[in-house]
């Protein structure tokens, strides 16, 4: 090969930028991408749902008896996730919870992100008193107890309307949840301040406002999104958490939270679709989300080895793709028919250990 | 070379305050107590509760003859005079330094004595504690912002580390051109602004076809060069290189350093070549500035800095410097300095060298030595300029 | 001569712990204003709360009470409460009674706060501390292999455990076991912290509780043990023990892990001040005579005193919490008491 033709061959080399250096490594994390693969079609069900409920005016709280089923009825053709107690479809009472936790954290988590870059980035930015200042503040609301503050300010609007309530949540989960990150952006422009290049773009003659565009907040961006996708996470499982206490948006709107929170713990063998579909889909959203956060967190971390994405064909891409939803439903179908199987037959299986172990039934009983 | 002087500071201060006091109530005390002591000595008939103030007062009304006592006040007053004074870290403590057209200028010393701060003053990246830079002529001290930028086109900045002075998420032709663009030279995006930025890339010896990739994708020597690319796109007429292959290794140390010659020849720049490497400053400089603690000690033509040394720091700092003849390495004396560099936030007094310098005579605790010309352009800061040192 | 060697000694003590003394009584300093902020926030937040005070301490359409009776109750209770008070003196009236011990009356339980609490705090305590000695035990087991043995079936197993125990909300893996355990199997009681009767044995009652306590902290735990003991493994100083020659688990146990504690113990003085703050959520279903529980019965009671009692002590909590973590990095790290950045 001449040295001409070697020019031309790297001129059109493939030119990896570090974002997209940082996708690969993400997509090459299986674990994350099945987190990534979960989330999108949790979200596709729920925004389907939500979309076939404003086009059909479906009525999630009157009883229209055109849309009724019988009390309690199973899992069946026609009610996927069976009924509840007035014969409301489960299947979409569910995925209407799931549009009202996701909206929840979507909103508070941008709050969040808000609030968070911008005391971080001017504390780390200016420095000094003004610094002094904004820490004091992150320590005070971050000394905050979380569950006990949201409690008495979701209290204080207790008789607010149920669609103002939504904005409630937000409020609480935005204001109380912002200190870490703000900590994080500052550390970060504190750091990134000391690096050589900073002071290349003053030398050079860069304006002010080009150095905070173009140098500072890409690097900083990056740990903002990981930071995000926790703070998503950790939204969800608090607005769930405090549906749970009865503090977030009440009947007859549900949320996975208020769902779980309907089943007493003595029916939950014989009425288990009430628990188990709000439940697990939480769980797995959850989870899924902390799977993507976890992938990006190894994604962003320069320290942690770059992999290198080999160059594959759209068919194939198309074929993992499928095959990797394929092994998804088939995984969790089987959880789920594990989790009934132990549910059912726990009473069963007891009574094969018991040969074996003696214990004193009665007592425990009473 | 002409003479035309190019950069100059006059008295140049850099400080950075540390944030605390300065602490010396355990000498005023002890000073206090001294002086009672000797003043109760002194006049044992006199009145026994006496307090310190008194003495003080009567001290100041000319009441005291006792030179010993008189001595100790004095003392004391000057402490407290310095007691919790703000402290700074003087970087750089009163600079005069004349950089020539055409002329590269080197700059050696311990780390911390204040190379890089030096540098980064004179492009004027810290606002000035006090004293003046110029620039052709003009005084560059005060330049508002956009004043400056114009400015910025004619000094740039080589820097030390090629890993961090390179933004990581911008193409080398983005880094290298991004200045063109802001100084309004070129357009955006523009075939010319690429051609421009390729041509740059060649002459500093980097393909033209890297300019869509990224600092990640290079080793260390190619960055560096990237770095001395983006300095000279804007076609300098001085550039400070703050240990510019200080992070190299030694072959590419010498390939850059040839660079560095070559565009000089090329384009008739000046540098400030800062450096703790003596054998590259030797290599690259026509004249020498020794720095100790904030000041130049001995400033000189490269030749009569290596033959000829003056001050007790070059010298030992030369002595340093490893022989391969061994015969010549049998012979050759090492000055060892004793003791670490003091601090740059409490100062010694007089000469800052003394607490080190193996010929040192009272008057060097006492006396800062004055900036003299011992020879023609040989400056030298010290009481006992070019004694023997053993 | 002794004499003097040993007051040497003493000074040379003395001399380098004053800048830490200095940056303690800083720190404790600090305190006091986001206390009095924390506070005001609080007491404004509970005099907004919905609903008419007075009412709760008697029902002005009770048709037994005549107009003068009634009239004379408000007054009264107008007075006792201080009702009128603007808020400053309020506030300032409710800490004058919390420092000689009074923490007003409790309309839930009809008696001072000051008479319950104390055993609550005991019942929660109780409940954390065996939790959190559990899941510190495992945590540092399982973290310190994981990492020693990274990538390893071990820490895969140990990352998906804990990916899911912090994806799991704490009530649902509640209501789970206590439906398994305690429903169907009958195990455990189900909720309850003693059997009236004294048939069942107390300790039934605990593990459920217990449980749920050690895992929900269990995996984030892990992870963090883990990760501080990667840091650790990373470092230069473990390679030079490595090539001496020493054993691996020298390397690992007195080099390593000695280090990688420090962060840890940090964690743990965060955690001591809240394992006297019981789980709101926990206690709620489990029944359990706490802290939580109490906090629970304040907001179904709308019971004020209660209620700024315990955001109070939540808070305080959550700030020694905080001061404790501080206090562990500045022992562990001289440059955060030395002043932090230039």
């Amino acid at each position: 090969m001449s040295k001409t033709e070697l020019l031309e061959s790297k001129a059109h080399e493939k030119i990896l930028s570090p974002t997209q250096l940082m996708i690969n490594k993400f997509k090459s994390n299986k674990l994350a991408m099945a987190g990534l693969i979960t989330f999108i079609i949790i979200v596709l069900l729920i925004i389907g749902t939500q979309l076939y409920i404003k086009f059909t005016g479906y009525p999630l709280g009157i009883k229209d008896p055109s849309v009724l089923g019988g009390k309690y009825e199973s899992p069946n053709a026609e009610f996927w996730f069976g009924t509840d107690k007035q014969g409301r479809n489960y299947f979409i009472r569910v995925l209407a919870g799931g549009w009202l936790s996701l909206l929840v954290a979507i909103l508070a988590t941008v709050l969040q992100i808000t609030i968070g870059m911008f005391v971080g980035a001017v504390a780390g930015f200016f420095g000094g008193r003004i610094d002094n200042i904004l820490m004091r503040i992150t320590e005070i609301v971050s000394s905050f107890p979380f569950i006990a503050i949201a409690m008495t300010i979701s209290f204080l609007f207790i008789d607010m309307p149920e669609e103002s309530r939504l904005f409630i949540m937000v409020f609480i989960l935005g204001i109380l949840r912002w200190t870490g990150l703000a900590r994080m952006v500052r550390g970060q422009i504190l750091s990134l301040r000391e690096q050589e290049f900073i002071v290349a773009a003053k030398a050079l003659g860069i304006s002010t406002r080009h150095q905070i565009t173009r140098h500072l907040l890409p690097n900083v961006v990056a740990y903002v999104i990981v930071s995000a996708t926790i703070g998503f996470a950790t939204a969800i499982l608090a607005e769930a958490t405090l549906a749970f206490l009865g503090l977030s948006v009440a009947e007859p709107v549900p949320t996975w939270g208020s769902l779980i929170q309907r089943v007493k713990s003595t029916s939950m063998g014989p009425r288990w679709w009430l628990w188990v579909f709000p439940g697990g889909l939480l769980v797995m959203f959850i989870m899924s989300v902390n799977l993507i956060g976890e992938g990006l967190r190894d994604a962003v971390d320069p320290k942690a080895v770059a992999g290198v994405k080999n160059k594959v064909n759209g068919w194939a891409i198309l074929a993992k793709f499928i095959v990797s939803i394929l092994l998804f439903f088939v995984f969790s179908v089987f959880v789920s028919i594990l989790l009934l199987f132990v549910v059912w037959n726990v009473e069963s299986i007891y009574f094969f250990f018991k040969k074996y172990v003696s214990k004193n039934e009665v007592n425990a009983n009473g | 070379m002409n003479n035309k002087v190019l950069v100059e500071t006059k008295d140049l201060k850099q400080y950075f305050p540390t944030g605390r006091r300065r602490n010396e109530s355990k000498v005023l005390n002890q000073l206090k107590s001294e002086i009672l002591e000797l003043y109760r000595k002194e006049l044992a008939d006199s009145d026994q509760k006496l307090t310190f103030k008194h003495i003080i007062r009567e001290h100041e009304e000319g009441k005291i003859s006792n030179e010993n006592i008189k001595d100790l006040i004095e003392e004391y007053n000057k402490v407290k005079e310095v007691h919790k004074e703000k402290l700074y870290v003087k970087a750089n403590d009163g600079i005069n330094l004349k950089i020539h057209e055409g002329e590269t200028v080197g700059l050696v010393g311990e780390s911390g004595c204040g190379k890089s701060t030096l540098g980064r003053a004179i492009l004027k990246l810290y606002s000035l504690t006090a004293g003046k830079v110029l620039f052709d002529g003009n005084d560059i001290t005060d330049l508002s912002v956009g004043k400056m930028k114009e400015l910025r086109q004619d000094m740039q900045i080589i820097f030390q580390d090629p890993y961090s002075s390179l933004n990581p998420r911008m193409t080398v032709g983005q880094i290298i051109g991004e200045a063109l663009v802001e100084q309004g030279l070129y357009q955006k995006g523009s075939q010319e602004w690429e051609d421009y930025v390729k041509e740059i890339m060649k002459t500093c010896g980097l393909d033209d076809y890297m300019i869509y990739r990224f600092p990640h994708e290079f080793s260390g020597g190619q960055r560096q060069r990237i770095g001395i690319a983006r300095a000279l796109a804007l076609k300098p007429r001085f550039i400070v290189c703050d240990e510019a292959v200080s992070a190299l290794d030694v072959s590419i140390q010498s390939q850059v350093i040839n660079l560095l010659q070559d565009l000089q020849k090329d384009f008739g720049l000046s540098y400030l070549f800062i450096s703790h490497d003596l054998s590259v400053v030797k290599h690259i400089s026509d004249r020498i500035g020794v720095m100790y603690l904030g000041d130049i000690v001995e400033l000189a033509d490269k030749r009569a800095i290596y033959n000829n040394p003056q001050h007790p720091y070059t010298k030992a700092l030369l002595s340093a410097i490893p022989v391969t003849n061994l015969e010549i390495a049998r012979n050759k004396k090492r000055i060892i300095l004793e003791g670490d560099i003091p601090s740059n936030v409490i100062t010694p007094t007089g000469c800052k060298f003394h607490t080190r310098c193996p010929i040192a005579k009272s008057i060097c605790k006492t006396t800062e030595p004055e900036w003299r010309e011992v020879e023609k352009d040989h400056f030298v800061s010290c009481h006992y300029a070019g004694a023997e040192v053993k | 001569m002794e004499e003097t060697k040993f007051t040497n000694r003493i000074m040379r003590i003395i001399d380098t712990s004053i800048p830490f003394l200095k940056y303690l009584v800083k720190r404790l300093l600090l305190m006091i204003p986001v206390i009095i902020i924390i506070s005001l926030l609080i007491f404004f937040m509970i005099q907004n709360m919905p609903g008419n005070e007075l009412n709760m301490f008697f029902n002005p359409e009770d048709p037994s009470l005549t107009e003068l009776q009634k009239q004379m109750l408000t007054e009264y209770w107008t007075e006792k409460l201080g009702l009128n008070d603007p808020f400053f003196v309020k506030w300032g009236k409710w800490w004058l009674n919390m420092f000689q011990g009074d923490f007003g009356i409790s309309i839930t339980k009809q008696k001072p706060v000051a008479d319950f609490v104390g055993e609550a705090i005991m019942n929660s305590f109780r409940l954390n501390i065996s939790g959190f000695i559990l899941a510190f035990l495992i945590s540092i087991v399982v973290g310190v292999k994981s990492a020693v043995k990274r990538f390893s079936k071990f820490d895969n197993f140990w990352t998906v455990f804990s990916i899911i125990g912090i994806s799991l909300p704490g009530f649902f893996m509640s209501i789970l076991l206590v439906f398994a355990f305690s429903v169907n199997l009958g195990w455990t009681p189900i909720s309850g912290m003693q059997d009236p009767m004294n048939e069942t044995p107390a300790i039934l009652y605990y593990i459920l509780p217990v449980t749920v306590i050690t895992l929900s902290s269990l995996a984030s735990l892990i992870r963090y043990v883990r990760n501080a003991m990667l840091e650790v493994l990373k470092q230069d100083y473990i390679r030079t023990a490595r090539s001496k020659g020493l054993k691996e688990k020298v390397v690992i146990y007195r080099h390593a892990f000695r280090n990688a504690l420090i962060p840890v113990i940090t964690l743990v003085g965060f955690y001591i001040p809240l394992l006297f703050g019981g789980s709101i959520v926990l206690e709620r279903i489990f029944v359990w005579p706490g802290i939580g529980l109490l906090m629970n019965a304040a907001y179904t009671g709308r019971d004020r005193a209660l209620m700024i009692t315990m955001l109070i002590f939540y808070s305080f909590l959550t700030l020694l919490g905080n001061l404790f973590m501080d206090i562990g990095y500045a022992l562990a790290d001289p440059r955060v008491r030395e002043g932090g950045e230039r």
